[in-house]
Order: C-alpha cells, then sequence, then structure tokens
C-alpha cells in the first residue's frame, strides 16, 4: 500500500469527535452561485485561502466592510441599535437609560468596580465565538463581539477573522476597544472568554489589555436571582443551562429567536468558511452574536431595574431571593432582609414554593443573628422548624440553632432539649453531636432539678 | 547520596553468609557454574572502591557551600563528568548502577544554573508520577540547604493529575524546576504552551530520568512529544539541553539520541563505592522429566527468601505479575506471622494499591520496620526504599537490564548483599538458568523506539497542529509531514492558509482538544473498557483495542488485582466488555488464527533465509482454552465467533528453504511439527533479544500448507498496527537468533519436547524437538551462522 493510502486509512479511523460536525449540505439561501469550491486533493491540489477578492465580497455578504492594515485584514460589522428598537419586548432606550443610572446596583453585583460616575457610558459587552470549547493554544476567537453604549443606542461592533493568518488584527481592534473602554461586561466571560482571550495575546507574546480591567460577569448575579428551581423535592437539581442567556432572555426580554444557529455548530461553520470563502452560512453566526450581545445588556438591565427599585420590582419569589442574595453579598444586608421578607410574603401567598420559603428563611435567621438580633433570628428558624414541606437539611439546621439558642441563649432547658429530641427523631445524620447536646442538657437539667432551682 | 552508609554489624555478614550457604548446600561460593543443578550458578561480585573528583572550579559558590553544609565535600567521578559535559553545552546520558548518585548528576548543574541566572527553568520528566514526589522531596532538601546558606529561594513543583487547580497557575510562572511525566506534558502542559509562556522562553534544561522505561510503545510516543516540546521551545527561542539518566541498557546514547533526536555525550563510567555481591541462580529440580515439569518457581522463591527472613535480613521478592505477588506475600505471611501489636514485618506492594498505603510501605522499609516485601516491577523505578539485604526475583525479570535494575535493590556502598534468581518454566527462564555466562558475560539488551510509525506520528501531528500551525517548510520525524498534513487536510482537520506559492501555514480546523484522544502508553487510542457488573456497574480496567479480543472474548477469565472474573458479553460496537466476579480454577487462552501476507520485502539483496518488510496480519480468535492455575493442565475448551481483526506492520521472517525441508527424512506432518516448534522456541529467543513482552511480537506461522507458494515461513512480527521497531534489528541479530535458538532448544533436558523449549507435548507432535534440531542445523550451516562461539552442552 502506498504511504498515501496507509496514511488516509489511519487519518480515517481516528475516534470520532465527541462534537458533531456541521453537514456538508446545510442549506444556503439563494440561488448558490457559482463559487468556487475546494478540491481535496492533499498539498498538490493546496486548498488556497480566500483571497483579497473573496474576503472583501464576504464582508459584503455579511453587511460589513473589511479593514485592510499593513499585515493583514478584519472584517468589521457595525450594527446600531435605536432607542425605539426593540429587543424581545424590551425597548432598546429603556436599557441603554437603566444602564447609565446603574453604577451603584453594578457595584454591588462585581467586585472592584470602580466607583466613577458615567460608567455605564463606557462599559465594553463582550462576547466570542470560538473554534472550540476545550480552550488552549488551538482554540481561537473567530468573531469578537463587542457593544456599547452610544447616547440612547446600542452599538454592536463585531470583528470577523477572515482567515486564521489575520488573527492579530482582529486582536489589535479589540485592543483599541478595551483601550477605549472603562470595563467590561460577559456571560461567564470570567471562566471563558476572557482566559480564552489571555491565552490568544499570551500566543502571540502581547500583553493582555483586559488584564486588570473591571469585569462584570453576569452569569453569578444572573444565578442567584433567575436559576430555576427544583419543582418538588425528588426532581433533580437543574443543570446551569437552566440558566444560560438562551433561557434567560426568553423570561426576561420575551425574546423568540427565529432560525438561531445551535452553539454546537458554530466552529465548523467558521471551518467552512475558511476552505470555502464562502460567508453565508456564516450569517446566522453573526446575528446570533448580536442578539447575544443585546441579551446580555437586557439582563444587566434587568438586573439594575431589580437592585434599584429594590425588593417591591420582584415579580416571584425566585427573584425577590435571589436578589436579596444579590445584597447579601454586596453588604446591603438591610436590603437583604427586605428582599428576604417579600421573598417569604411571595412565597406564602403562592403557597408552592417550599424551597425558595425554606432557604429565605434560614438566610434571613442568619442575617438577623449577624446583626445581633437573636431573638429575631430565632423567630425566623423558629418559622422554618415548623414550615411544611420544607427540606429536612433546612429543618434540622433550623432545630439545632433553636437548640442552641434555648440552651445557651434562653437558658430554657427544656425547649432546648424537646429541639433536641426533635432533632434525633429526624434522622439527623450527625447523631453524636446531637447525642452529646443531649447528654449536656439532662446533665444540666439535673444538676438543676437537684439543686432545686427553678426552671426558667 | 543523602546519608553516610550505615557499616552493616559483624552478624550480618554471618547471618547472609550461612543462608548462602544452605541454599548452596553447604558447597564453596566460589565455584563453576553448574547447569544441571539446583543453583546452577553462584557469581562473587567484588566490592568496588569509590572514585572521587573535587567540586568543579566554576560551580556556584553557594551550592557548593550547601552540599558542604550537608556533609558532601567531593563528588564521584561521574558527576563530575556529567557536570562538565553540561557546562559545555552538550546534551548527556548517564548510565551508572542503581545508587550511585545518579540524581546528582543533573541536579548539580540545573541548581547551579538557577544560582547564576535564576530566570532559568528546568523540566523534570519522570515515568511515574511516585517517582517525582520523590524526587520533590530530595530537592526541596537540597533548596532548603541552598537559601540556609543564603542562595535565592528555588522553587521546586510537581505539576501532574494531582496537581490542584488554584496551584497551577503559580507553578506555571514560578517555579524553578517542573517536575512532571510525559502524558501530563502531552495532555496538560503543551496544548496549553501560552500560558506556559515564561517556562518556555527560559527553558534550559529538560531532565529525562529512567530513559530506559522508554522504549518500545511509549518511547516512540515520548520521541514524538520531544518533538512537540522543541516546536514550543523554539517558537518561545530556547533550545534546552537535555540530561538523561539511564539504567544500563546496550545503548543509552543511542536510545537518548532516538529520543530527543540531538546528539548526546555518554558517561557510564560510575565513580560510585559498591559492597561484594553474590549472585546466584536458582532452577527448581524436574519433579516430572517426562512431561518436562519442574517444581513451582513460586515455592522455591518462598523457601529461598524464608532462608534469609529467619536470618533477620531485609528482603525484596520481585514477582512476575500482580496474582503471583499476592500469592507469595500470602505464602510469606504465612512463614512470619506478626506479633500482635507490632508493624505488619511482611509487605505487599503493587500497581492498584493506594499511594497513602504504598507511602507508608516505602517508609516502613526505609525504617527497617518491614523486613520483607514482594512486589511486582512497581519497584523496580527508583523509588526511595532504602538498600536492602537481599533480592529474590521470583522468575526472571525477562531482560538483563531489568534484573541488574531489581538487583539493584539489594547492596549498600558496603558490606555484603546477594540477590537470587529463581528461574520459572517459562523457555527464557530455562535458558537464563542453564546458561548462566548468557546473563554475566553478555551485554544488556538494546532498547528499541519506532518514532515514525505512522499511526504515532499522525495523532502527534495532529496534536503538533493544534499547538501552533506547521508552516508549509517545516518537518517533522522522518516522514514528509507536509503529506501528512495535506491528508488531515482531507478530512477538514487541517485547513493551509496563505495561498499556493507563498509560504503558509497549517492551522487546527476541528472543535475537538487532539491530545485528549491520544494515550502514550498504547498505539490506537481505540480501546475497550473493562465493566464489573457484580455489583452495580462499574469500570475496573480498559485494554487496547489489538488485546481486546484475545483478553476479553465471551467466556474469557479476565484477573485484576488478583480478583478472577468472568467476560459476560464482549459489544464490540460499543467496546465494552462485561464482566462478573467469578470463583475459579482456571484461567483461559485465547486460540487465534493468524494469516500473515507479505506487502513489501526490506534487503532482498540478503541472503534469502531471513528477510524483514511490511505484512498485513488478519487474525481471528476462533477459541478458548482453559488452563487449571498452578498445574497449568488443560481442563476444557471453546469454540467462538468473532470478527477479524487487520492489522499492516513490520515482521521479520524466516523462509526455510524447500530444499532443506524436502532432504528431512521424516514425513510431512513430522516436518511440519518441527517447522512450528522451531517457531516458538524462536519466539522465546527473539524476546529476550529485543529486551520486550510477549505480547509485543507476534508469531504466525506458514508450515508449508498454502497455495502455491509451498515455502514455510516462520513470521515474528510488531504486534502494533505499523510496527514499533523491532523487525529491523531483529533482522540484524538474525544470526544470534538462530544460534540461541538452537543453544535453547539443544540443551533443553525434555526427550521429546517441552513448554521450555518447543511446545508442550501434545500441542507438537513427537518428533518436533528432532526435527527441529535438524533444522536449525541445516541452517546454521548454511548461513555459517557464528555458533561455534556459542558452547553447546552436549
Amino acid at each position: 500500500m502506498a504511504t498515501l493510502d496507509r496514511l488516509r486509512e489511519i487519518v480515517k479511523h481516528h475516534r470520532p469527535s465527541a462534537v458533531p460536525v456541521v453537514a456538508d449540505d446545510v442549506r444556503l439561501e439563494g440561488d448558490g452561485f457559482s463559487r468556487r469550491h475546494i478540491e481535496s486533493a492533499g498539498v498538490a491540489g493546496g486548498a488556497e485561502a480566500p483571497a483579497l477578492q473573496t474576503i472583501t465580497t464576504a464582508a459584503l455578504e455579511l453587511g460589513g466592510a473589511l479593514v485592510e492594515h499593513s499585515d493583514g485584514a478584519v472584517i468589521v460589522v457595525d450594527r446600531e441599535y435605536r432607542a425605539g428598537d426593540l429587543h424581545g419586548r424590551m425597548p432598546i432606550g429603556e436599557i441603554v437609560s437603566t444602564i447609565a443610572d446603574g453604577e451603584d446596583a453594578m457595584q454591588l453585583m462585581a467586585k472592584a468596580w470602580p466607583s466613577s460616575k458615567g460608567i455605564g457610558g463606557r462599559l465594553l459587552f463582550l462576547d466570542l465565538e470560538t473554534t472550540g470549547l476545550f480552550g488552549g493554544a488551538g482554540t481561537q476567537a473567530f468573531l469578537v463581539g463587542c457593544a456599547s453604549i452610544e447616547g440612547t443606542s446600542i452599538r454592536v461592533r463585531q470583528f470577523l477573522m477572515p482567515g486564521f493568518e489575520h488573527e492579530r488584527i482582529v486582536l489589535a481592534e479589540l485592543q483599541a476597544w478595551a483601550n477605549s473602554h472603562g470595563a467590561l461586561c460577559t456571560y461567564n466571560g470570567r471562566t471563558f472568554d476572557v482566559p480564552l482571550i489571555e491565552t490568544r495575546f499570551m500566543f502571540h507574546r502581547v500583553p493582555c489589555p483586559l488584564d486588570g480591567v473591571p469585569h462584570l460577569d453576569m452569569l453569578h448575579p444572573a444565578r442567584r436571582m433567575w436559576r430555576q428551581r427544583p419543582l418538588a423535592a425528588g426532581t433533580p437539581d437543574p443543570d446551569d443551562s437552566s440558566c444560560s442567556l438562551a433561557v434567560l432572555e426568553k423570561q426576561l426580554a420575551g425574546l423568540h429567536r427565529v432560525g438561531d444557529v445551535p452553539g454546537y455548530e458554530i466552529p465548523s461553520r467558521f471551518f467552512k468558511f475558511v476552505r470555502t470563502g464562502d460567508a453565508r452560512p456564516l450569517e446566522a453566526v453573526m446575528e446570533h452574536n448580536r442578539l447575544d450581545l443585546l441579551s446580555l445588556a437586557a439582563v444587566l438591565a434587568r438586573a439594575i431595574v431589580l437592585i434599584t427599585r429594590g425588593p417591591s420590582a420582584a415579580m416571584t419569589a425566585q427573584e425577590a431571593y435571589g436578589l436579596a442574595r444579590v445584597y447579601e453579598r454586596g453588604g446591603a444586608y438591610e436590603n437583604a432582609e427586605a428582599s428576604l421578607l417579600r421573598t417569604i410574603e411571595f412565597a406564602k401567598r403562592v403557597g408552592a414554593e417550599p424551597e425558595v420559603h425554606g432557604e429565605a428563611l434560614r438566610r434571613l435567621a442568619w442575617i438577623r443573628r449577624r446583626d445581633r438580633r437573636p431573638h429575631e433570628a430565632a423567630q425566623a428558624w423558629n418559622e422554618l422548624a415548623i414550615l411544611p414541606r420544607c427540606a429536612a437539611a433546612l429543618r434540622r439546621e433550623a432545630r439545632e440553632a433553636l437548640a442552641i439558642h434555648h440552651e445557651h441563649r434562653l437558658k430554657d432547658l427544656i425547649t432546648a432539649r424537646e429541639h433536641a429530641l426533635d432533632l434525633l427523631a429526624d434522622g439527623v445524620s450527625n447523631r453524636g453531636r446531637v447525642q452529646h447536646r443531649l447528654d449536656r442538657l439532662e446533665r444540666k437539667l439535673a444538676r438543676y432539678s437537684e439543686a432545686r432551682l427553678p426552671l426558667n | 547520596m543523602a546519608l553516610p552508609a550505615l557499616r552493616p554489624s559483624e552478624h550480618k555478614q554471618v547471618a547472609l553468609q550461612s543462608a548462602l550457604q544452605v541454599l548452596n548446600s553447604g558447597e564453596a561460593l566460589d565455584r563453576p557454574d553448574t547447569p544441571d543443578e539446583v543453583v546452577t550458578a553462584v557469581r562473587r561480585l567484588p566490592a568496588i572502591e569509590a572514585a572521587y573528583a573535587p567540586f568543579p572550579a566554576d560551580i556556584d559558590p553557594r551550592l557548593r557551600a550547601a552540599f558542604e553544609s550537608r556533609g558532601i565535600t567531593q563528588l564521584y567521578t561521574h558527576q563530575a563528568e556529567a557536570f562538565e559535559h553540561v557546562l559545555g553545552g552538550r546534551h548527556v546520558v548517564i548510565t551508572t548502577p542503581t545508587a550511585s548518585g545518579k540524581t546528582l548528576c543533573y541536579n548539580l548543574p540545573v541548581l547551579d544554573r538557577i544560582l547564576k541566572k535564576p530566570s532559568a527553568r528546568a523540566l523534570y520528566l519522570f515515568p511515574a508520577k511516585a517517582l517525582a514526589q520523590d524526587q520533590m522531596a530530595e530537592l526541596h532538601e537540597l533548596t532548603r540547604s541552598i537559601s540556609d546558606v543564603g542562595g535565592d529561594a528555588i522553587g521546586v513543583h510537581t505539576y501532574d493529575g494531582d496537581t490542584p487547580q488554584d496551584a497551577r497557575r503559580t507553578i506555571r510562572t514560578r517555579a524553578h524546576i517542573v517536575l512532571s511525566n510525559p502524558d501530563m506534558v502531552h495532555s496538560g502542559i503543551l496544548p496549553h504552551h501560552p500560558r506556559w509562556a515564561k517556562l518556555f522562553e527560559n527553558l534550559d534544561f529538560v531532565v529525562i530520568d529512567e530513559l530506559h522505561a522508554y522504549r518500545g510503545v511509549f518511547g516512540s510516543h515520548l520521541t514524538n512529544v520531544l518533538r512537540r516540546l522543541q516546536r514550543i521551545c523554539r517558537h518561545y527561542g530556547s533550545h534546552p539541553q537535555f540530561i538523561c539518566s539511564s539504567a544500563t541498557i546496550a545503548n543509552p546514547a543511542e536510545l537518548a539520541e532516538r529520543l530527543a533526536e540531538e546528539p548526546f555525550s555518554l558517561v557510564q563510567k560510575s565513580g560510585a563505592p559498591s559492597g561484594e555481591k553474590f549472585f546466584v541462580f536458582v532452577n527448581p529440580p524436574v519433579v516430572n522429566r517426562e512431561l518436562g515439569i519442574r517444581r513451582s518457581y513460586i515455592a522455591e522463591s518462598r523457601r529461598v527468601a524464608g532462608e534469609f527472613l529467619r536470618r533477620n535480613l531485609q528482603v525484596i521478592v520481585f514477582a512476575q505479575s500482580r496474582l503471583s505477588t499476592e500469592i507469595l506475600t500470602t505464602y510469606l505471611k504465612e512463614d512470619f506471622e506478626d506479633v500482635p501489636g507490632m508493624p505488619e514485618r511482611i509487605r505487599g506492594y503493587r500497581g492498584g494499591y493506594l499511594p497513602l498505603r504504598r507511602r507508608e510501605i516505602e517508609k516502613g522499609l526505609r525504617a527497617g520496620q518491614v523486613r520483607g516485601v514482594i512486589s511486582t516491577n512497581a519497584l523496580e523505578l527508583g523509588i526511595d526504599i532504602g538498600a536492602l539485604d537481599v533480592c529474590v526475583m521470583a522468575g526472571y525479570p525477562g531482560t538483563i537490564a531489568s534484573t541488574w535494575q531489581r538487583a539493584g535493590r539489594a547492596g549498600r556502598r558496603t558490606g555484603q548483599s546477594a540477590a537470587v534468581m529463581v528461574a520459572s518454566s517459562s523457555p527464557i527462564d530455562q535458558f537464563v538458568a542453564r546458561h548462566p555466562s548468557y546473563f554475566f558475560d553478555a551485554s544488556p539488551e538494546h532498547a528499541l523506539v519506532n518514532p515514525d510509525n505512522l499511526h504515532i506520528l499522525v495523532d502527534h501531528v495532529k496534536c503538533a497542529a493544534f499547538e501552533l500551525p506547521f508552516t508549509t517548510e517545516e518537518s517533522y520525524g522522518q516522514v514528509n509531514v507536509q503529506e501528512v498534513l495535506g491528508v488531515l487536510q482531507e478530512s477538514g482537520l487541517v485547513h493551509r492558509s496563505g495561498g499556493e506559492d507563498a509560504a503558509g501555514q497549517w492551522h487546527w480546523t476541528s472543535e475537538s482538544y487532539p491530545a485528549n484522544a491520544v494515550s502514550l502508553r498504547s498505539v490506537s487510542s481505540d480501546n475497550f473498557v473493562v465493566a464489573d457488573h457484580t455489583s452495580g456497574a462499574r469500570v475496573i480496567a480498559e485494554t487496547d483495542f489489538t488485546s481486546a479480543l484475545s483478553m476479553l472474548h465471551p467466556k474469557a477469565i479476565y484477573m485484576v488485582e488478583g480478583k478472577i472474573y468472568q467476560v459476560e458479553e464482549l459489544d464490540f460496537v460499543g467496546r465494552k466488555a462485561h464482566v462478573r466476579e467469578v470463583d475459579c480454577d482456571y484461567y483461559t487462552t485465547a486460540i487465534t488464527y493468524t494469516k500473515v501476507t507479505i506487502l513489501d520485502r526490506f534487503a532482498e539483496d540478503a541472503p534469502k533465509v531471513a528477510l524483514h518488510g511490511e505484512v498485513h496480519v488478519v487474525s481471528r480468535v476462533v477459541g478458548f482454552k482453559k488452563i487449571r492455575f498452578q498445574t497449568n493442565e488443560n481442563v476444557g475448551s471453546g469454540e467462538l465467533d468473532l470478527p477479524e481483526q487487520q492489522m499492516h506492520t513490520t515482521a521479520y521472517w524466516l523462509e526455510i528453504p524447500l530444499s532443506i525441508i524436502n532432504a528431512l527424512p521424516y514425513a510431512t506432518d513430522d516436518r511440519r511439527d518441527g517447522v512450528i516448534g522451531l517457531a516458538f522456541a524462536m519466539k522465546q529467543v527473539a524476546q529476550l533479544l529485543l529486551m520486550c513482552d510477549a505480547r509485543d511480537i507476534g508469531l504466525s506461522v506458514n508450515a508449508g500448507e498454502s497455495d502455491g507458494d509451498d515455502t514455510p515461513r516462520i513470521f515474528l512480527y510488531d504486534a502494533y498496527p505499523g510496527g514499533i521497531g523491532f523487525s529491523a534489528p531483529l533482522w540484524g541479530m538474525q544470526a544470534e537468533l538462530l544460534s540461541k535458538t538452537s543453544v535453547l532448544v539443544a540443551s533443553c533436558d525434555c526427550d521429546n519436547g517441552c513448554p521450555m523449549c518447543v511446545g508442550p507435548i501434545g500441542e507438537t507432535g513427537p518428533l518436533a524437538k528432532t526435527v527441529a534440531l535438524r533444522i536449525l542445523e541445516h541452517l546454521l550451516t548454511g548461513t555459517q551462522a557464528i555458533v561455534r562461539e556459542e558452547e553447546v552442552p552436549f
């Protein structure tokens, strides 16, 4: 067998990739006018990179322009979304004005956030489309999507790499944008987008412009406020997809995408473009990226509204509870307590959310304890201990707290003993500790009765 | 190097001598070899005096002071020699015996450089994680001494699968010395090289310890990992120097050059002292001459180890498998019962034990509480267990190199020690036991690799393309990488940019992470997992595709950690074998039908008897035999209907001219038996010569029944797709192969063939041995091989 045939044999039998690859016959709009397709004939018949002509055409097809530099080029697509435009049911103008006034709320959500005025106007929304999800030196960002607020509009500017050899140009454009903005807002950017960009800059041995830039990753506050709870005990804990941007934009902005490209198809569409120069499969990717950026802004806006207006703006127990968590993390304990009370109010009214209800009571108790209001904390624990359909772990925690409270603060040994006994009957996991408490209580009680001391 | 050797007390010497006397039936310890007795050889290896050299003048004074503070005021000659080579900018490989202070050979120049140039970085590679841990402990002590004498702090960290995520970032930028393994470099470091920029920009040294471990598949992968490493280093502008250390093998410099693809200087004269050592070969007595059955070597090893343990000597016993390790541990624990409340004196040790338990045993050995340890080859590598008094090998370790390595586990720098090899009844063991000179006088084996095996190479080209685009001018290995990239492009894995005429680049265009699909321990990433359904379902092992059918066919007995499982179902498409724990007294061996077709002949002009080249192997597991443990009797069989496996590989083969065959005064069937018997014996010898495992080479005999071409052919093929580099060297050693086979068969005690020479009687015909010898005789005179030099008993 000739070496070439053996090689083909070996490569063909390589382990199939776990990632689905886009089918060759991705349906394209239009008549598909004659376009050069690459003959797969190895080196000799060689695949050519899209020539300048081809990438200029691509830029036009995607509604953008080709920006040429001395050592490469980049396709730049610019879109302006005006105040009157709608994203789902949210007017862009409302998103913009909310963000522009949202400094305090953002500060509450992000760590190390600059306190200067007008940060909203200098916020850079960033979302990448990449050649893979695994990271590493071979994963590149082929599309850098940026958005920022300009007056009453949102401007989206996308930098598309027309071929691998142009990566430096894309990075240079990002660098320029990052330098003219003061802070970064992403969705899951802390673990994905920013490390990936860092790696690309390191690859080219250029200092990364995102280093040290304040960064608000909306994934974490969004999870706190909007992650779906299991509907009933026993249903598995929902995975993160319940808090994906796609779920949130439906829920918060009422956006329903039509003809959206599935995420797993995105890399292969880009590879196809690189191979053939045909940019049309990428149009859907560009739109996907733009919508992601707008949804990110919308999610931020909704979070700001909630935080600024406080618990009264929350529409569900879950939202109010998430808001409380955000306040608590940001150190705004009074607001946190108010939000928890609002959560409990919702939960009582609806009566169908024992999980949120229970957790809200638990947080309430801890916040009050932290604030040295033990009796009010005990009140919350008490409510929790008798809450119907409450998670067993929470109930046990409440009973243990009550046992401690009664033993040490109120010196009500008999009630303390009741709680400890309840705890044992409740099938607590750490029986040893409870038994220890019970033994001590019994000893104390015995001492009291010997001394014939009044029992409180 | 760390501690001054303890002078063994007088009674220890007396104990050792007396145990040896008992084993040797009271004969003198200096005596000629006696192949037919139980003790076939006792050799006395004299003590060797230390040869010292002063610290090199240009060594950093702080480093010198640190060593002096630890009581080291001079070096052994090989350590100084290695230092000079490194200082001279040469790549160096050091091969000196166990416990000769090899690690200092690389630690000295590396620490010296870091003290003089704090930006310098070094990457240490060990074949096993535990070795990196040991080395880190030693380096930490050294760096502590350095800071005690006012040197800068030197960061030393291990980086492997166990390194916590939050520590990784610090290690990437701060560690001067990173201790890792090739697998981690392959899948965790190289693919993320931008994050390791600081290391790669300043990488002055790559240290490869236990170089001899990188042979066959693992070594072929390592060459490719190092090719990738060197590409990345070029990208960052560094040119690391290699410092390698190896156990004694025949071709250390050649192996280093094959692995790193750079010229190497060799340091092989040790200046370290060693004490007197007795080396004893024991061949268990024959209990059934007819069938060629000897007393169990396990029982014999138990007796031998017992003689030493009884005299309170510290003993390490090396067993050949996990199963025999467990059996011997049980036996010796019975013989030397623990005192309640006291630490256990006899311990087992093997892969599969939890790390914590292993560390505890190692510590017990160093402290002397553990008096006897029974281990697989897991303790053969340089894990620190101190120096013991006696090494007992239950079975010949398979290679000269590894026998010396294991024997080196016993013996301090002064005083006496002993190593005893107890032969099993396998042909190799018998050959060695009956021809002690083969072992004591021959050079150790060659370590062979084939880094340009296309399967392996293609996998690494993918990884390399992911890490850094290939340029259209770039070369890689000995193959035309541009052609490989062209084929990868056909499958859409890479894309060539930059146009036809201009210098372009090949970019990775797949969303996968190629290193994840490549294991350095096998040729192809395709593997089968073994799922145990005894209680719930859990994966207990995996095995590579090539050996899956013969090991995991339905009803096969599969063993893990001494537990016995039976395969209930083999899901070929899903690459899964479902097994359940069973209690039975037999194991299974697959009966495989193999057909080899020659594709390409190399060395055509050479004498036609032996050839090598490329072959196509079709094999099919058609059935299996049940073999009882201990007695090895055949207790049943079964038929199987399994898919065929095909493989393109390289082979050595022997073509027995029809003129020889036709001249034999025997019936056709007997002639066939002779060829098959000869093949059986040849495979054993080939294994011996190639320093490889039984499963590394396959055997196929075309005994002259095929259509058209009647010439009988014996194929010894590389049992890995694409070949792993055994065939050409085997062809080169063919005279030795035939003469050693002749010696093995001729000197065997049996009458008509046995498992120790031409195969068990009943499987080969009654005349197999005689005919095989006649064929060899013709072949040897025909090719005027160097048989005269060999002494042939009888």
